[in-house]
């Protein structure tokens, strides 16, 4: 490579003083690889120059950092709940282990067939309830499509005055 | 898909879920009656009792089933008899289908009930203000800047889905109301713990500007609690105070769409903009 290769960079900058940029120009007309280098250069400058500017606020960095640290505390939050359930998890282990398992086992099912008790109950009430409430709510024949229609036409209702109500000038 | 073609085929299939054929059937409906509700003639269909208790002396064909409220069977009841609140006793009586008494244990020990909802709201406070924490606060400053009008339209809007869980309650028997009570349940859930924990915020904030002292915010929210379950003890003022707040701070969350002044299906807010 030659030593006046070395100056295409501060030639790309316009960096150059007349003298210095005579003997570049006049280089370049022999060495291939200065010319190829400079072409390059100057093309990647111009796709680079046609990318439309974007104006980045004032507090852009000030924005960058706020977000971070907000995104950081959902994480960190989701760390400590993730901790919490470990050390709850670890605690049942070793509740285990105090109680033994054959008893842990037996208190397992019978919290398994209370549960299994309740869930059929609550069935049982809100089938029972929903029935008497439809019929007392329904005299007529055609009762449930009027219903849902109800329904229906009520919640379209409330929609529309949300958006109102949310979006009137104080 | 095209919009329209889809919301006709879901209003077909929301209508033909709700189609059913139970028309004959009627229901005995006493809603906050005077007295005791005695049954000393024959009843041909259920019997819905709110706010008080219930005998019955005679024979009903379908279910009794009483909200706040305890169920004395001396006749004979067909069906299933349900109490949320109270008990079932049996005097002689019979009762053909099931008998369900739901939350006989809590209506009792007043206490338990109280540690139970102080420990449900301190894991909400947790883990709401923890992740919504700016979102409560601009919600209760929006709550206390324009309460009288956020009041009416909370009102407005408890009103409106009540009635919506009332009847899409009332159609879990033809199918389509179970899809309709989850859909409108999670709505209510979600704006209820959001407007009880601006109004933690509101009253931690309150008293902490009355004292004239500065709180760290979660001690806020546990002073706010407190003042809470302490309205639970004042007799009559205190609900209706509860449900002045409540019904103000659902409006608060409504109106600031919980807390982030966005705009509701895509309308435009024009203040501020």
């Amino acid at each position: 490579m030659n030593r006046l290769c070395q100056l295409l960079e501060r030639y790309l900058k316009d960096d150059l003083n007349k003298e210095e940029k005579l003997l570049f120009e006049s280089h370049m007309v022999k060495c291939a690889h200065c010319r190829k280098e400079v072409e390059l250069l100057r093309e990647v400058d111009e796709y680079l120059n046609a990318i439309p500017k974007v104006k980045v606020p004032d507090n852009f960095s000030n924005i960058v950092l706020e977000k971070i640290h907000q995104h950081k505390k959902v994480v960190a939050g989701w760390y400590l709940y993730g901790a919490f359930a470990f050390l709850s998890f670890v605690a049942a282990l070793f509740a285990i282990a105090a109680v033994g398992v054959n008893s842990f086992v037996n208190n397992f099912v019978f919290l398994g067939k209370s549960l299994y008790n309740f869930a059929s109950s609550v069935l049982t009430a809100v089938v029972t309830l929903s029935g008497s409430l439809y019929n007392a709510l329904t005299p007529g024949k055609v009762n449930g499509i009027v219903l849902t229609m109800a329904f229906v036409i009520i919640f379209l209702v409330f929609l529309k005055s949300i958006k109102l109500f949310s979006s009137v000038e104080r | 898909m095209n919009k329209k073609v889809v919301s006709i085929v879901l209003t077909i299939v929301l209508f033909l879920f709700s189609y059913n054929s139970f028309a004959k059937e009627s229901t005995k409906l006493f809603v906050f009656p005077a007295h005791t509700v005695k049954i000393d003639k024959p009843v041909k269909g259920d019997v819905l009792v709110v706010g008080k208790d219930v005998e019955v002396l005679s024979t009903v064909e379908g279910n009794v089933s009483v909200i706040g409220g305890s169920i004395v069977v001396e006749g004979d009841v067909k069906g299933n008899c349900v109490s949320i609140g109270g008990g079932i006793y049996l005097n002689k009586g019979k009762v053909g289908g099931d008998s369900v008494t739901i939350g006989e244990l809590f209506g009792k020990n007043r206490l338990y009930l109280l540690l139970l909802n102080s420990f449900f709201w301190m894991i909400t406070i947790g883990f709401g203000f923890y992740f919504y924490g700016d979102n409560i606060k601009e919600n209760a400053f929006e709550f206390a800047d324009d309460f009288i009008r956020l009041f009416f339209f909370g009102f407005y809007s408890l009103i409106a889905l009540s009635i919506l869980s009332l009847i899409s309650f009332a159609l879990i028997k033809v199918g389509i109301g179970f899809i309709l009570f989850v859909f409108v349940f999670l709505i209510v859930f979600a704006i209820y713990i959001f407007s009880i924990l601006t109004l933690f915020y509101f009253f931690g904030d309150f008293i902490g500007r009355m004292l004239k002292l500065s709180f760290p915010d979660s001690f806020k929210m546990i002073l706010g609690l407190i003042v809470y379950q302490s309205l639970k003890f004042v007799p009559l003022f205190g609900f209706i105070a509860f449900i002045i707040l409540l019904s103000a701070s659902f409006g608060a969350t409504i109106y600031s769409r919980f807390g982030t002044f966005k705009s509701w299906f895509g309308l435009p807010r024009f203040w501020g903009e």
